[in-house]
């Protein structure tokens, strides 16, 4: 049942955002019993509303609002970015939470240690894959192969590669939790048309609904978090559709509105208290962005591929994803299948005669998404224009980033290996965008968590430093980006900070 | 596409006619330049027309556009040492070649490529299928048909 808390009432749990973290988090308190109003900036569609049309869908679900800088690529709905990823679900590895110690000190980084283990983590990777029904794991089948997928794994073991799977995915490789398995659409990115990718749109919001404990307000913008004179959060602003401001009073306040909206919503909660932004005594808040290496390599295979036939990212090779210096590089990286539609496949193109050889060969077109660890800096920021607002009124984010030397050398490196990889079967033409910027699509670091309350602006729970009562449950508190996808790490951090909220309510801490 | 409306006021002002030609012969100009950038043989102008429509429609309502169209336009000219459009086809695309860096070219590829690749006429040209879920996807239609990789 749905339920309709007041205004006024101090003693739930605002979540803000519906996403992965926001809509994991809220979904794992209800169930636990604690009354939670989950603020979403989106609407709400249903299966219906979701159609194989790339542009009617970014129209439907993204985040159009202004911003400068790096580009991004985020979702303004119920469900947030779950409804655009490809559902990759690699888990960190254990060199990865230990990046400061295992790679030493870089030049111009800000690395440290995650204060958490992987042993910690464990636990709750294996119930966000059972709770995301990722394929491979709790006994659900690999997905299925499709054409493409076999040409990377041809093209992987012949340039030596043997760790190559079709697993951690969370789409459905049979039928599992009351959604159905992959019929092989093949438009992931514009949203899931059957439900069979998991998205907390019809998962964890509708079952948090069942609990009785849990009210979802649909275009309802966070605009400010208030505090009382003692430093702890009491309540959100929001702008409802009609562009009324509300205040929402809160016991707790979960943020999770992807990485880039958390910035801008801290920063924009400073008071006389917290002068630099709210939880930003560190002055981290907005430092340390991390997008990941991000870069595609294609080709044009001897043979038809048709790429577009089945689910966009059906797998992974893993024999990169290892801390090996002898590669001139720390850290590791994923080669990630990447089907592609021609508007993006003709991003590779060119122009003229280039662009027509390219385009007209699409049937037999291959891709590989190359996704690998960004160390932080501190350099890499998201602050707010000083002087320029949005059409709500709202200072815009400027997102500044630029690549680590360290990314640099590792782009090299992979971009090489997946050129070979398709060169070994035969490919002539093989394509890559290094002079681009790649990625916006993984947002990570800017809350990060750290053991020293100078180093962060959370601790290992995603608790504010700073404010006892104020938690960041999205991608923003990742320490180090590792190189794996972050959806499975920010779902498994979001149950494990939700059983943490509900420990500190039944001891009185919080 | 001039709608009637502004045909209309062109009509009525002295000395607009000509502003109406030069529109015109923009228009013709930008037309090839969207069949230099992607030139399929297999797609006729009315393709390239209607994949240029939605930034000429901006185009009408943003002098700014407007403006960098022309600039943009009067660049080709330039490069060609007179009318960029009835130059040979080889100095035309090395006057396109000249200006590949200016945010003109930018505007024009980026606009055309994304409408170009999203009309249904130009996948089946490229050998892509588009949308399948009223299919029920790919799952039965050959999503693994695969036949000529090498076997191990």
């Amino acid at each position: 049942m749905p339920r309709e808390y007041d205004l006024n009432d101090d003693r739930v749990v605002v979540v803000i955002g519906s996403g992965a973290g926001g809509g994991t988090v809220a979904n794992e308190l209800a169930q636990k019993g604690i009354d939670v109003v989950c603020l979403e900036a989106g609407g709400r569609l249903t299966l219906a509303d979701v159609v194989n049309d790339y542009r009617l869908m970014n129209e439907r679900m993204g985040w159009h609002d202004e911003r400068r800088g790096a580009g991004v690529w985020l979702c303004k709905t119920v469900g947030g970015t779950t409804m655009r990823w490809s559902g990759c679900c690699p888990r960190l590895l254990v060199h990865e939470l230990r990046a400061r110690s295992t790679y030493g000190a870089m030049d111009d980084t800000t690395l440290i240690d995650w204060p958490l283990t992987l042993e910690e983590l464990e636990p709750y990777y294996d119930q966000a894959e059972a709770k995301m029904g990722v394929s491979g794991t709790n006994g659900l089948p690999p997905l299925a192969e499709n054409s493409h997928f076999k040409v990377l794994k041809a093209g992987a073991r012949r340039i030596g590669y043997r760790d190559i799977t079709t697993s951690h995915i969370a789409i459905n490789s049979v039928a599992y939790d009351g959604r159905p398995g992959c019929q092989q659409i093949g438009f992931c990115n514009a949203g899931c048309a059957i439900g069979a990718k998991w998205s907390t749109l019809y998962t964890e919001v509708p079952k948090a609904e069942t609990t009785g404990h849990f009210e979802l307000r649909t275009h309802a913008m966070a605009i400010r978090i208030n505090h009382d004179e003692r430093g702890r959060v009491t309540g959100v602003v929001f702008r409802d559709v009609d562009g009324v401001l509300h205040e929402q009073r809160a016991r707790a306040v979960c943020v999770a509105c992807n990485v880039v909206e958390t910035t801008r919503l801290l920063l924009l909660s400073e008071s006389s208290l917290f002068p630099d932004g709210l939880a930003n005594s560190s002055g981290h808040l907005g430092r340390n962005y991390m997008r990941h290496l991000a870069q595609g390599v294609s080709a044009i295979m001897p043979g038809p591929v048709n790429q577009h036939r089945g689910t966009a990212q059906t797998g992974f090779v893993r024999d990169e994803h290892r801390h090996d210096p002898r590669r001139g590089f720390a850290g590791g990286y994923l080669l990630e299948l990447s089907g592609q539609p021609p508007f993006v496949f003709a991003r590779k193109a060119g122009w003229g005669a280039d662009a027509q050889r390219w385009m007209e060969n699409y049937s037999h077109g291959a891709g590989l998404l190359l996704c690998g660890e960004d160390p932080p800096q501190a350099s890499n920021r998201i602050g707010l224009h000083p002087t320029d607002k949005d059409a709500l009124g709202l200072p815009i984010p400027v997102l500044e980033y630029s690549l680590h030397p360290n990314t640099k050398a590792m782009m090299q490196h992979a971009v090489a290996q997946g050129r070979e990889l398709y060169s070994s079967l035969g490919a002539t033409d093989i394509r890559d965008n290094t002079d681009q910027l790649g990625g916006g699509c993984h947002n990570m670091g800017v809350a990060r968590m750290s053991a020293d309350p100078s180093d962060g602006v959370t601790n290992r729970w995603g608790q504010a430093h700073d404010v006892p009562n104020l938690f960041v449950s999205d991608g923003s508190v990742f320490s180090t980006s590792g190189a794996p996808n972050p959806t499975l790490t920010i779902v498994a951090l979001a149950i494990r900070q939700a059983d943490h909220i509900a420990e500190r309510m039944t001891q009185g801490t919080l | 596409m001039a709608s009637t409306a502004s045909v209309a006021i062109v009509a009525t002002l002295p000395g607009c006619a000509l502003g109406t030609r030069r529109d015109e012969v923009e228009r013709r100009a930008l037309l090839r330049m969207a069949r230099l950038l992607y030139p399929h043989d297999g797609l006729d102008d009315a393709i390239y027309r209607d994949v240029l429509e939605p930034l000429l429609v901006r185009a009408d309502g943003d002098g700014a556009l407007a403006g960098d169209l022309r600039a943009g336009i009067e660049m080709l000219d330039a490069e060609a040492g007179g009318n960029w459009r009835s130059a040979s086809p080889d100095s035309q695309l090395e006057a396109l070649k000249r200006i590949e860096k200016s945010a003109f070219f930018e505007t024009m590829r980026d606009a055309v490529q994304r409408a170009l690749y999203e009309h249904p006429t130009v996948w089946e040209l490229i050998g892509y299928e588009g949308p399948s879920v009223q299919y029920g996807g790919y799952l039965h239609r050959g999503f693994d048909d695969i036949d000529w990789l090498p076997v191990e």
